[in-house]
């Protein structure tokens, strides 16, 4: 008997699919990964289950009863439980409240502190028993805070938990430890879900895999038969080496952008770089390296507390993005609904606002030119759209993503920050951003391309500086293995942890 | 993973005693108040302080709860006035016994409250807007009520509500005190209390949990209402009358009562005896210019710095704490 069986779970947003026909189960005590692009509909299925959104078409049975959950709570009674991507604790309750929330002990009127301080003790003794207690979240490590949403599934004896990209931002041995807890709840006969884009990690913790691309579910391998390749074949629907290498920069070409040892406390430290006409350069490194703090700090969004940039051999200080906008040196910010697109404006207002003060005539911005200038971005990154009067966010992903990068390219930049640039859109989609960044490249533009997906990294970056901990641990050339990058970012030998140190 | 401490011991210190800052800065200001005026301490003035701050405060122990959620009400000065008047036109006008034209009064307070909630929460409308409407609302229909006239001649029994004391401590004084402190066990100790908390921490993080989001902003602006309500007995019955045009701007103060005391406009983090030691700053401060002979036109003017200071006050310690 399955703990859960989805069939045929069907989502659309706005009319765009992002879940078609889905079928899925899971057994007690069993650990299936779940496996995909950005984009594949992972986080949709898992906030179906959890009873976040409603799914359009399909079923959910768990123990073989078909259910219908009207919010999370009738979820979290079933016993489902979801451990989100971006955590979901509330930062200024301590780790007692956040493990009880919505379901403290009470006597009488009151809240029973001794009894949920008791409770919320004997689920966090196991996982990690370091963790104070009494001090609000906020003030505790991320992989602290991701134990404590675990003690909180457990706490509510959850027999399904599902885990969106548990391991995204943890360190090697966090991720260790992660793992031997899911394995141990499995022991307990309790059932994970754990999605992931990190496939050794999968392969690694999973009894089945399930691989979704596009919203549908493309392949369900047992864990013992999958290798790697299977799977990025199915994640990605081709073999991996399509993308071609960049082509390579002739080391004559004059370096447009140095940074000579930036630093900003807590953040980054020590980072010298250079940056050709015509290369581009890639961050990598994991979730929280300090790779959008530093883009952020050379785009002046930031101030930094140590060292020197140079544009043209020439020193700047650039004190906030205004600055460095006049520069010619453009950033398109990781997280697209938030820092890129004023989300209220339409379209053609989005790609003309950095240009404001070039069309601007007496401080009033004629209609006429915004729109010339709007359909010009439109044409030349070919933006699918109704019209350039539409709101903004109506566009999709992509379209969006090309929105942002149109209102820089329009500026006609010198130096381009990129970060995360192809986060949440579409794989064709992609590509068109990839092939811009060659062409942008090839016009002579010095790019600064910070990425978290290693395919992405290895396609277009001419040289990688990798950082961990705000540190560069590392410089790669172009052709170098997604392991090399990994074993870099994750925490390699010491020795070249050291030596990067020492630059 | 090793669980890792909060910070360096150091820095908690720091935050701590910034932390506090607040009750240090409310016993100086007493201190330095009690150095400048003779008069300043004396219990007669001490308990004239308390008794003025107390309507104030009822209404901001209501505004804690809404801005604990991150959200605001700018209807209890008129919710003030609505449940006054109903209070007293039922006594004079109806005959009601007053303890039942108190409880019509805020019965009033309380339904208007609720009816924020349901604007907020079912119609999704900006807590701003919803109890700017409430405000205008609650206003016009004090006016219609009342047809723009006092009500006086109240039943003097209920007007010991406003005017009596018990031993040395005004009435009014008592009903803050016991509110305080009811308030105090809610919030700290029970289920509804840390949910307000939670709501205003992550509301998201919330619903996901299961806490029912709706029910609990509905309650808090259901609790304001009924607060408001009761400080417009209090005043009533200190006046003798229910005026219609009673706690107009009275929002402004209570909120000034509940940022002063450190509660966080962004939600989640504050606390009711915070609110009530903004409140008594208020009171104190008022009180203390007018001792001093501070010329009246002035008086606003010195409030509204002090509010700036203690709100820049309170960022600059979420910047060092961010360190």
């Amino acid at each position: 008997m399955s703990l859960l069986r989805l069939s045929g779970v069907t989502k659309r947003y706005g009319g765009v699919p992002v879940l078609s026909d889905v079928d899925l189960s899971v057994e007690p005590g069993e650990v299936v990964g779940l496996v995909g692009e950005n984009g594949a509909g992972k986080s949709t299925l898992i906030k179906i289950v959890a009873g976040a959104v409603a799914a359009d078409a399909g079923e959910i049975r768990i123990d073989e009863q078909p259910v219908a959950f009207s919010g999370p709570a009738d979820a979290i009674r079933a016993g489902v439980a979801v451990i989100y991507q971006e955590l979901s604790l509330c930062p200024a309750l301590d780790a007692i409240e956040n493990i009880l929330l919505g379901a403290l002990p009470t006597r009488g009127p009151f809240v029973d502190w001794q009894a949920a301080r008791a409770e919320a003790e004997r689920w966090l003794r196991d996982l990690a028993p370091g963790i104070p207690v009494g001090v609000p979240t906020k003030d505790l490590s991320v992989g602290s805070r991701q134990l404590i949403e675990i003690a909180r599934a457990l706490a509510r004896r959850s027999r399904l938990i599902f885990m969106d990209e548990p391991t995204a931002s943890l360190s090697d041995r966090e991720t260790e430890f992660l793992l031997d807890i899911v394995r141990d709840l499995r022991s307990r006969g309790v059932s994970v879900v754990f999605v992931t884009h990190r496939l050794e990690e999968a392969l690694a913790i999973a009894d089945r895999l399930v691989v979704l691309r596009d919203g549908r579910k493309v392949g369900e391998l047992a864990a013992t038969e999958a290798t790697r390749d299977d799977l990025i074949r199915l994640m990605v629907g081709r073999t991996l080496g399509q993308e071609g290498a960049p082509p390579p920069i002739p080391t004559t070409a004059e370096v447009v952008l140095e940074g000579r040892d930036l630093g900003r406390r807590g953040l980054f430290s020590g980072i010298s770089f250079q940056v050709r006409r015509g290369e581009v350069l890639g961050l990598a490194g994991l979730v929280g390296a300090g790779r959008s703090s530093l883009l952020r700090a050379i785009f002046g969004a930031d101030p930094v507390d140590t060292g020197t940039l140079l544009l043209d051999g020439r020193p700047v200080r650039i004190r906030n993005p205004q600055q460095a906008i006049d520069l010619g040196i453009c950033l398109v910010p990781e997280d697209r609904g938030r820092q890129g697109l004023v989300r209220s404006m339409s379209v053609a207002e989005n790609v003309a606002i950095a240009s404001w003060p070039r069309l601007g005539r007496l401080g009033f911005v004629p209609d006429g030119a915004v729109a010339r200038l709007a359909n010009d971005q439109v044409r030349e990154l070919d933006i699918r759209l109704r019209s350039i009067r539409q709101r903004v966010l109506s566009l999709s992903g992509g379209n969006q993503q090309k929105v942002v990068l149109g209102r820089w390219l329009a500026l006609r930049p010198r130096v381009l920050l990129l970060d995360e640039p192809t986060r949440g859109i579409d794989v064709g989609a992609k590509a068109e951003v990839y092939q811009l960044v060659r062409d942008l490249a090839a016009d002579g533009v010095a790019i600064v391309l910070s990425t978290s997906e290693l395919p992405e990294l290895l396609a277009l970056a001419n040289r990688s500086i990798v950082l961990r901990d705000g540190v560069a641990v590392g410089e790669l050339p172009a052709g170098v293995s997604q392991e090399q990058v990994m074993h870099l970012a994750t925490g390699g030998p010491v020795a070249s942890l050291e030596a990067g140190r020492a630059q | 993973m090793s669980a890792n401490r909060p910070r360096s011991p150091r820095a908690i210190s720091v935050r701590s005693l910034i932390d506090y800052g607040i009750y240090v800065a409310f016993a100086l200001l007493c201190v330095a108040l009690a150095v400048a005026s003779p008069v300043f301490a004396t219990p007669e003035n001490l308990f004239n302080v308390a008794l003025q701050s107390s309507i104030n405060a009822l209404l901001a122990f209501g505004m804690t709860f809404v801005i604990l959620t991150a959200g605001i009400d700018l209807s209890v000065g008129s919710l003030l006035a609505i449940g006054g008047a109903l209070a007293g036109g039922l006594m004079v006008g109806g005959g009601v016994p007053w303890p039942v034209a108190a409880g019509a009064g805020l019965v009033a307070g309380t339904v208007l409250g609720f009816a924020n909630g349901v604007a907020v929460t079912m119609f999704r409308i900006p807590p701003f807007i919803a109890t700017l409407a409430m405000l205008s609302i609650g206003r016009g229909l004090t006016q219609l009520y009342t047809g723009g006239r006092p009500f006086t001649g109240l039943d003097p029994t209920f007007n010991q509500l406003g005017q009596g004391s018990v031993g040395p401590i005004p009435v009014p004084v008592l009903v803050m005190l016991v509110t305080v402190a009811i308030i105090w066990l809610v919030l700290r100790h029970t289920v509804f209390g840390r949910n307000v908390y939670a709501v205003g921490s992550n509301p998201e993080a919330a619903r996901l949990a299961g806490v029912r989001v709706t029910r609990v902003l509905i309650g808090v602006y259901t609790i304001s209402g009924c607060l408001a309500a009761m400080g417009g007995l209090v005043l009533t019955a200190r006046l003798s009358s229910a005026q219609p045009t009673a706690g107009a701007g009275f929002e402004l103060d209570a909120i000034a009562a509940v940022v002063v005391g450190g509660t966080s406009l962004s939600g989640g983090e504050g606390s009711i005896l915070r609110t009530l030691v903004g409140a008594l700053i208020i009171g104190v401060l008022n009180n203390g210019l007018n001792l001093l002979n501070v010329d009246p036109f002035v008086q606003p003017v010195v409030k509204g710095a002090v509010i700036l200071i203690a709100v820049g006050l309170d960022r600059l310690k979420t910047r060092v704490a961010d360190r």
